[in-house]
């Protein structure tokens, strides 16, 4: 490939959630044409996007589509905009000190001034929560997004104890390497026992899999098992394992006083080789690192609204010279 | 009596060049040093699946008189399975930069490939277990963080979890000598960690620095010392999880090691090579520029998840 030219393009029709575009060659600048707002979109929605490298991340240029002749209009993007990602880089967003309040309803209801830019599937670190320290340091998906206002722990279990001031860090990147270990949230006394994850867990039916349950959390005799997944649900974020937990003692998360603990987590321990799952790989250790482009979706923003035809160009510069 | 100085007569050129280069800082690569080296065939996918058979029960019970078969066992195995991925980089260098340059751009470049070749390798299988394998946090220090500071009773439970697990230490102990100031040291799994925690390695109860060995020059060079049956390995580029901890510290992870807990795999006809293209092959119409770069194909991979726990503290 010689430097200097487009090394990649594509296109995609948005879902209104931001679009990450791998590009491992790296790029320098990138150019998006927003199709449907091209054709249809009236005065003043986003045509055009631009980004070029020494821009910094989340801002780029857009092109808005004027009323009376169809010309279009640059502004600049303070945020919703281009964001560059190397997943071998710090994995931590800035962090975010305005946590008011941590709720006792049964998917805890995180309160924050400010949310910056979190939407539903993020993943957030929590820290020194006052009152819920046992949260602190642990990854948890969050859903229920209201902007500026709150998120939910979407998977974690209900707290004895409301918390109060604390802080969290956005977790942009997962660790690069499949399968990940988990934190577990719950574990259910069932014949076939239901574990619940903090964090969207990845995993699928066949992989054979650890439990590390410290005595802080109860079910002691869960510890050091190993189980196959005979079933997973993405919507509640669980796994279900070939392990009687009928009468075992009760899982519980942990309470604010039993500070310092281990968590109780889920480790990959490889494929149950039995009929059925013998020829899947799911287990497989893989780097799945890369380097590319976030795009912001929304209206003014490179990965559009809803059903928005984008199409994109990526390139490199033969040389980048920013004084 | 004017007196001719270099004021008036400066020399003609003012600089000389040090062909003697300085020392590029590298750092110790560690986390490989407890990996078993695996290769998977060419022509083979790019998948290797290894396979470990769980262990059947005892039999306890006499079998009797009675000459009627006692029930039978069914052998069950678990499948751990590893996907290469391919790496590398390089660099491209205007032909002007080796006709000009008085020191050897070229060797130097290489060299420093070499470093970035092994350095990636070691990143690789150090990320790995950061993501990959089971942890137990340091709860007995003061710092009140979660995890805390790393004291003898946390070194105490990762190495009795280990022996639980039936992990087989890697080093052989080392038998007391009559001399000053040295005390034996106990046969030890490997644990990997950052230079970071020497400060809170040599506060820790029990710990023996490399130099009290009896005979510390069987302690490897990144050896600093021991405490228990542990034996750590330190490197700047050890594991560090950024603000991890309860209190948004950075957590460093122990990688506390047995005998063949990870693999590192290799793909046959693809280990690591080194690619020169002179300028009229990479240069283009003009040959104005050469390429020099490495490629290699691996995967580390967790073999025996019960033979490797990260012990994760902070610093007090």
């Amino acid at each position: 490939m010689a430097n200097g030219t487009i090394i990649q393009q594509g296109r995609f029709t948005s879902d209104a959630l931001p679009k990450t575009i791998q590009l491992r060659s790296d790029v320098d600048w990138m150019r998006v044409y927003n199709w449907t707002t091209t054709a249809a979109g009236g005065a003043g929605t986003g045509v055009e996007f631009l980004w070029m490298r020494g821009m910094a991340a989340d801002t780029g240029i857009e092109y808005q589509k004027l009323a009376a002749d169809e010309s279009m209009s640059p502004v600049t993007l303070a945020s919703g905009g281009f964001t560059l990602v190397d997943t071998s880089a710090n994995p931590l967003g800035a962090i975010n000190s305005t946590v008011t309040a941590i709720s006792t309803a049964a998917t805890p209801v995180v309160s924050a001034t400010s949310t910056s830019t979190l939407q539903n599937g993020d993943i957030v670190r929590m820290v020194n929560v006052t009152s819920a320290q046992q949260v602190g340091g642990i990854d948890f998906t969050i859903g229920s997004v209201v902007a500026n206002t709150s998120f939910t722990l979407a998977y974690m279990s209900q707290l004895a104890l409301a918390g109060t001031t604390g802080s969290f860090y956005p977790v942009n990147i997962e660790p690069q390497f499949y399968p990940r270990h988990r934190f577990i949230s719950a574990i259910t006394q069932a014949a076939s026992a239901v574990v619940t994850l903090t964090v969207t867990h990845g995993y699928t039916v066949g992989q054979e899999v650890r439990f590390q349950v410290p005595a802080a959390y109860g079910m002691t005799q869960m510890d050091n098992l190993t189980g196959t997944i005979t079933a997973i649900s993405t919507a509640n974020n669980t796994v279900t394992v070939d392990i009687d937990s009928s009468a075992f003692t009760a899982f519980a998360f942990p309470a604010n006083a039993a500070v310092p603990f281990t968590p109780a987590m889920m480790l990959p321990v490889g494929m149950a080789a039995s009929e059925g799952y013998e020829n899947l790989l799911d287990d497989a250790t893989e780097n799945q690192g890369y380097i590319g482009m976030i795009l912001a979706a929304g209206t003014d923003s490179p990965a559009g609204d809803t059903s928005d035809v984008i199409y994109w160009q990526a390139g490199k510069a033969f040389s980048v010279d920013n004084e | 009596m004017p007196i001719t100085t270099t004021s008036t007569l400066p020399s003609p050129v003012q600089q000389s060049f040090s062909y003697k280069l300085l020392s590029v800082p590298v750092p110790s690569m560690i986390h490989k040093i407890p990996a078993m080296k695996k290769s998977m065939p060419a022509k083979g996918g790019n998948t290797l699946r290894m396979r470990r058979y769980n262990a059947l029960d005892t039999a306890m019970v006499p079998l009797g008189n009675t000459g009627v078969n006692p029930p039978a066992q069914q052998a069950t195995a678990v499948d751990i399975d590893a996907k290469v991925s391919f790496y590398g980089t390089y660099v491209m260098l205007n032909e002007q930069v080796t006709l000009q340059n008085q020191d050897p751009v070229l060797n130097e470049i290489t060299k420093r490939l070499g470093v970035s070749l092994r350095q990636t390798e070691d990143q690789l299988t150090r990320d790995m277990l950061a993501a990959t394998a089971g942890f137990i946090n340091c709860t007995g220090g003061v710092n009140g963080d979660n995890p805390t500071e790393i004291t003898r009773t946390d070194v105490d439970e990762v190495v009795r979890t280990l022996l639980n697990n039936d992990a087989y230490t890697v080093l052989d102990n080392m038998e007391g000598e009559d001399k000053f100031g040295t005390a034996p040291v106990r046969d030890a799994y490997f644990a990997l960690c950052s230079t970071q925690l020497t400060g809170n390695l040599d506060a820790t109860a029990g710990f023996i620095h490399k130099n009290q060995y009896p005979s510390p020059m069987n302690a490897l060079r990144t050896e600093w010392g021991s405490i228990g049956n542990l034996r750590f390995l330190v490197s700047s580029i050890g594991s560090i999880t950024p603000t991890s901890s309860n209190l948004g510290a950075d957590v460093h992870n122990i990688f506390c090691v047995g005998m063949e807990a990870y693999a590192c795999i290799e793909q046959d006809q693809y280990s690591a090579s080194f690619v020169y293209l002179p300028p009229h092959i990479a240069g283009g119409p003009l040959a104005l520029n050469a390429s020099v770069g490495y490629k290699f194909a691996e995967v580390p991979r967790i073999t025996n998840d019960l033979w490797v726990i990260n012990l994760r503290a902070t610093r007090s």
